[in-house]
């Protein structure tokens, strides 16, 4: 499957390091009890609206967000809690949106699918599919132009690669060589429909990169050191001045396509095969391989388990949003007024 | 003081504001070697260099999508979409992106930019690059609306949109860039959310827009000289912000209102003013607020249909005297 | 703990419970599958959030409940929990469930909101404060909203009116208390009359100074300095050197503009225009004087005597700004300082206020003396807020020792 896979390495030749390899798992540990605590929510009413959760694909944003450098800009689609995790932003301003209450990320006014937290680099999460590839370009642009050497990341699904905008985005990138990365993490499901039911090629992004003069790049978006290293490569190529880069990082969901969908479509043993290959357990498999001691590893899964739960806890007693927020934020003289 | 076409008063204003700011940049179809389809950018290249003047690829999802980038990260870009129909295939980016990020994320991100397009009919090009779709922009709460009659409001407009910190929709006429007039020198600019009175008039309140803006002003001649007929045109300029001080003011002097709209009748602009109006300025009014529009139809493209198609002085002038008279 | 039945789908309001996985008194852990739900849309397995024992099952398999409702108890040790039969949950929804409606949880009514400024999103367009009865008179003949308004203010009965309208109708010129057409509108004292004006349009050359002006105030970051200072010296002065000849009309403002310019020959950083990648630095001090009709420029004025200065004041002015420096007269004011707008190319303007007799303390004593206040404002771009303050003590200086102003 992975064209591009780096080599096994043995203990002596690792290139990534025990703290930087704690980091991952903390991360990927973080996005994976937040959202199980998202879904045990949902099940008590207390997480409203609709949520895409991203359990199964937690490697791809811990290894992009540890490749990153403060200031490197993330832009997420309506699957986005992961990668907002990634950056840093706290459990509980994440559930606190997610259940709508004011102590939420932006006070219940964007909800699960919007997540942005401008200090942590999360310039928003799109729910219109494709339209954060061309947005994410614009920001690379300005890099560009100002001579600003932070990288753009726009992290997609498998389904955006038939949308229009992702190709005049990929288009527009490649001739302006833009310090901008593409990840698209491949599911293997558009939203309930099989993208090869869909997809006139193979491998839905790779595939369409020699269209745009782009490497094809096919990696295991279950191993976040295979995430890691080659987001490393793409940021070092956009920060020298080399362009973009498009990375299809295959993966799986292991929930249905957002709270509603029990994912009954999926053929028998699909989903079993995968969470052999559960981007937590193979990570946990490596450290313990690179002799990481487990009780530092079950350190990090109480901590983690700990601040999610203090974080719940605080969204609970949380009070909801204040009605006069409705009018606020419409423009940028902070009220909604049109006319005199 | 010098005399300057609509057209050359578009590269003069987006001149001026790149003089002026660093951070001001052009993108867009055809914008920069060629100077613009309408030849309303030409010099700006040569002027500002391509680094800050750009020539795209056919991509409007991508103009839009990357001024916004742009935007939100520091830059103040004015995009151009050729003709205001394509916004059709890049309506998300009006809709959904630029007008909700600041909401959405509770005022933590801006998206301080302009798209220009060119708007509207009288060049003979049929239904898909004659529209006037002002009000697709006006109906999307988080947008300015901008759509100006002169040169002089182009330049004062235009920089004031630039300037604006929120996104500017910004309709230039084609009928009207090669219409001239007197320019004041130096720095111009403009306040966004200002209506202006054009003609003062005692009879009734004539609001126009654009290329409908000269026509009402005929109009109104027309009426003085041959009915002795006495209206008030004024020049809605920006319809969102809506400057309704100056126009519900007029109403309460007229105490009649026309509207004189290029776009199909369902849901223009008038139709919200004369909602407003009918709401707060009821027992103002003597008489039923009247709507002058193009019918509701695709424009055709040959010049006798489309030139009876949209409103004209003859049809103004005479709706708006049956309307006094009955 | 109460288990809920869930929201499976965003439009969703109720579900159907097809089948149960445990029952009362089974042991649960995290998990694992309770119960399956059917909705309108779809079908899934619910598992259980917290482990225990299943104390309770509330709702019995092919039955519909509306979302939020409590299906289930589990419990530590499998003791019943009394926490009553309403969803621990209040979904407003829930008791009128739609298919097409989600639940929505209302936590305040609307008239609650705070209002934050002037503009209030709910009520965008305000109704008129009062009404002014039917749009038909008794007689059948109809009435404008305008007119009906009119006779109610005028205290007219409608019912007598005849309508002028080709078609009868009666229209606010009927009302006999119309002003005649043509005036202004007479502002009768009533609240939702217009107010009375005239309606002058610009001139081109009015919007082009509007055009400036408004530029120069937002573009430019501009600060102010105050000083005031004594002028009975000054005015001796000034009183003497006309006197020597008549034909002189030596005023104050010649004398704050040679003023002005000795100071600037002191601080020469303020002797400058700005422009965006350099700055203009004089070797000599342009100063313009603004009157009623414009401005008029004096070149050198360092290096003019008062009587010259005076004379060159008298010369034609311009619609155009230049030199260094505008000042403004309003010693005939009566105003006591105004702070004028920097316009480009200028860097700084001064105005100098109505002189007045007040008390001062000089030499510890109480003494009366002529005070005037000048007001220097700068274009903070080009001068630093220490040498605005430099310049204008130094203007103030030669106006109150005034002899420099004649050497």
């Amino acid at each position: 499957m992975a064209t591009r896979e780096a080599p096994a390495r043995d203990h002596a030749n690792d290139d990534i390091g025990e703290a930087t390899r704690l980091s991952l798992f903390r991360s990927m540990c973080v996005i994976r009890t937040a959202e199980q605590r998202a879904y045990d929510l949902f099940l008590q009413n207390l997480v409203k609206g609709t949520s895409h959760l991203s359990l199964g694909q937690e490697a791809i944003a811990a290894g992009f967000a540890q490749a990153m450098k403060p200031g490197d800009l993330s832009f997420c689609t309506y699957r986005g809690h992961a990668h907002t995790l990634a950056r840093g932003v706290p459990v509980e301003k994440v559930l606190g949106e997610l259940m709508q209450r004011d102590n939420g990320l932006m006070r219940g006014k964007g909800g699960s699918m919007h997540l942005t937290s401008e200090p942590h680099g999360v310039m928003g999460s799109y729910a219109i599919v494709g339209a954060h590839l061309p947005i994410a370009c614009g920001a690379a642009w300005r890099a560009q132009y100002k001579g600003q050497d932070d990288v753009s990341t726009c992290f997609f699904g498998d389904g955006t690669t038939n949308i229009g905008a992702f190709h005049e985005a990929l288009n527009f990138a490649a001739v302006w060589k833009l310090p901008v990365v593409f990840a698209c993490e491949n599911n293997l499901y558009m939203e309930y429909t099989p993208i090869g039911a869909v997809t006139a090629v193979e491998h839905p992004a790779a595939d369409r990169a020699s269209a745009y003069g782009l490497e094809r790049i096919v990696i295991d978006g279950n191993d976040a050191d295979a995430v890691y290293r080659t987001a490393q490569t793409a940021y070092a190529k956009a920060r020298a001045g080399g362009g973009p880069s498009l990375i299809e990082c295959m993966t799986y969901r292991h929930s249905g396509h957002s709270r509603a969908d029990p994912a009954k479509y999926r053929p028998p043993g699909e989903l079993d095969a995968w969470l052999k290959r559960d981007p937590l357990k193979l990570y946990k498999e490596r450290l313990s391989k690179f002799g990481i001691a487990e009780t530092a590893v079950a350190a990090i899964e109480r901590e983690v388990l700990a601040e999610v739960d203090r974080a719940t806890e605080t969204c609970k007693a949380a009070p909801p949003v204040p009605l006069d927020v409705i009018g606020t934020d419409v423009y940028a003289d902070g009220g909604a007024a049109w006319r005199n | 003081m010098a005399e300057l076409t609509y057209r050359d008063a578009v590269a003069r204003g987006i001149a001026q504001e790149m003089a002026r700011d660093p951070d001001v940049v052009f993108l867009g179809e055809d914008v920069a070697a060629a100077g613009g389809v309408f030849k309303a950018t030409v010099g700006l290249l040569e002027q500002f260099g391509p680094k800050r003047v750009r020539d795209t690829p056919i991509s409007e999802q991508a103009i839009l999508g990357a001024a916004m980038g742009a935007a939100m990260t520091g830059l103040k870009p004015i995009a151009e979409i050729m003709f205001s129909d394509f916004l059709a295939v890049c309506f998300d980016y009006i809709a959904n992106e630029f007008p909700k990020s600041r909401y959405m994320s509770n005022g933590q991100t801006k998206c301080p930019l302009v798209v220009r397009t060119a708007n509207g009919a009288g060049s003979r090009f049929g239904a898909q690059h004659s529209q006037s779709v002002e009000n697709w922009a006006m109906m999307i709460p988080g947008l300015k609306v901008v759509a100006p009659s002169n040169p002089t409001d182009v330049i004062g407009l235009l920089a004031a949109a630039v300037r604006d910190p929120d996104p500017v929709i910004f309709f230039e006429h084609k009928s009207l860039y090669p219409t001239k007039g007197e320019v004041p020198d130096g720095e111009i600019l403009d306040t966004l959310g200002t209506a202006r009175i054009v003609r003062p008039g005692k009879d009734a309140t004539v609001l126009a827009l654009a290329l409908m803006v000269p026509r009402a002003v005929l109009a109104a001649e027309k009426l003085k000289a041959e009915h002795g007929i006495d209206v008030e045109v004024i020049d809605v300029r920006s319809l969102v912000p809506l400057d309704t001080q100056t126009i519900l003011g007029s109403i309460a002097r007229t105490h009649r209102l026309f509207t004189v709209e290029e776009n199909p009748r369902l849901c223009g602009w008038g139709a919200e003013i004369v909602s407003i109006a009918s709401q707060e300025n009821f027992y103002d009014l003597d008489g039923p607020p009247v709507r002058i529009t193009t019918p509701h139809l695709p424009l055709p493209a040959a010049d006798n249909l489309e030139d009876a198609t949209i409103p004209t002085v003859e049809r103004i002038a005479d709706t708006v005297r049956r309307a006094l008279k009955s | 703990m109460d288990v809920l039945m869930p929201q499976l789908g965003e439009t969703v309001a109720e579900g159907k419970i097809s089948a149960w996985f445990k029952s009362v008194g089974d042991r649960v852990s995290v998990g694992d599958n309770l119960f399956e739900i059917e909705t309108d849309k779809t079908a899934m397995e619910v598992p259980t959030t917290s482990a225990g024992i299943v104390a309770e099952i509330r709702v019995a398999a092919g039955q519909t409940v509306p979302v939020g409702t409590v299906v289930a108890v589990i419990s530590d040790d499998g003791a019943v929990i009394t926490t009553g039969r309403t969803p621990a949950v209040a979904v407003s929804a829930a008791a009128k469930p739609s298919a097409h409606a989600p639940p929505l949880a209302v936590t305040a009514p609307i008239a609650q909101i705070t209002r934050r400024g002037a503009f209030d999103p709910f009520n965008e367009v305000r109704l008129p404060a009062r009404g002014f009865g039917p749009a038909l008179l008794p007689s059948g003949i109809p009435i404008t909203p305008l007119a009906r308004r009119l006779a109610a203010e005028a205290g007219i009965s409608v019912e007598s009116l005849k309508g002028s309208s080709p078609h009868g109708r009666v229209m606010g010129r009927d009302i006999p208390a119309r002003p005649a057409p043509g005036s202004s509108v007479q502002a009768k004292p009533s609240t939702s009359a217009p107010a009375s004006f005239d309606l002058v349009p610009h001139d081109a050359a009015r919007r082009a100074g509007a055009s400036a002006i408004a530029a120069a105030k937002h573009g430019i970051p501009q600060f102010v300095v105050h000083r005031e200072i004594t002028l009975d010296t000054l005015l001796e002065l000034i009183d003497e050197i006309n006197a020597v000849d008549a034909t002189f009309h030596v005023a104050l403002v010649h004398c704050v503009a040679k003023a002005l310019a000795i100071a600037l020959a002191k601080v020469p950083d303020a002797n400058v225009q700005w422009a965006d990648d350099h700055m203009l630095c004089f070797h000599q001090v342009d100063l313009a004087i603004a009157g009623d009709a414009g401005a008029t420029i004096i070149r050198a004025v360092d290096r003019q005597g008062l009587a010259a200065i005076a004379a060159a004041t008298r010369a034609a002015a311009s619609q155009g700004v230049e030199g260094v420096s505008t000042i403004w007269d309003m010693s005939a004011s009566a105003a006591t300082a105004i702070d004028a707008i920097v316009r480009p190319p200028n860097t700084t303007a001064l105005t100098i206020g109505t002189p007045a007799k007040r008390p001062v303390v000089a030499g510890g004593r109480l003494v009366m003396a002529t005070r005037a206040t000048l007001t220097l404002t700068c274009d903070h771009r080009a001068i630093d807020g220490a040498i605005g303050a430099r310049l204008l003590g130094a203007c103030a200086a030669a106006l109150e020792r005034p002899l420099a102003l004649i050497l």
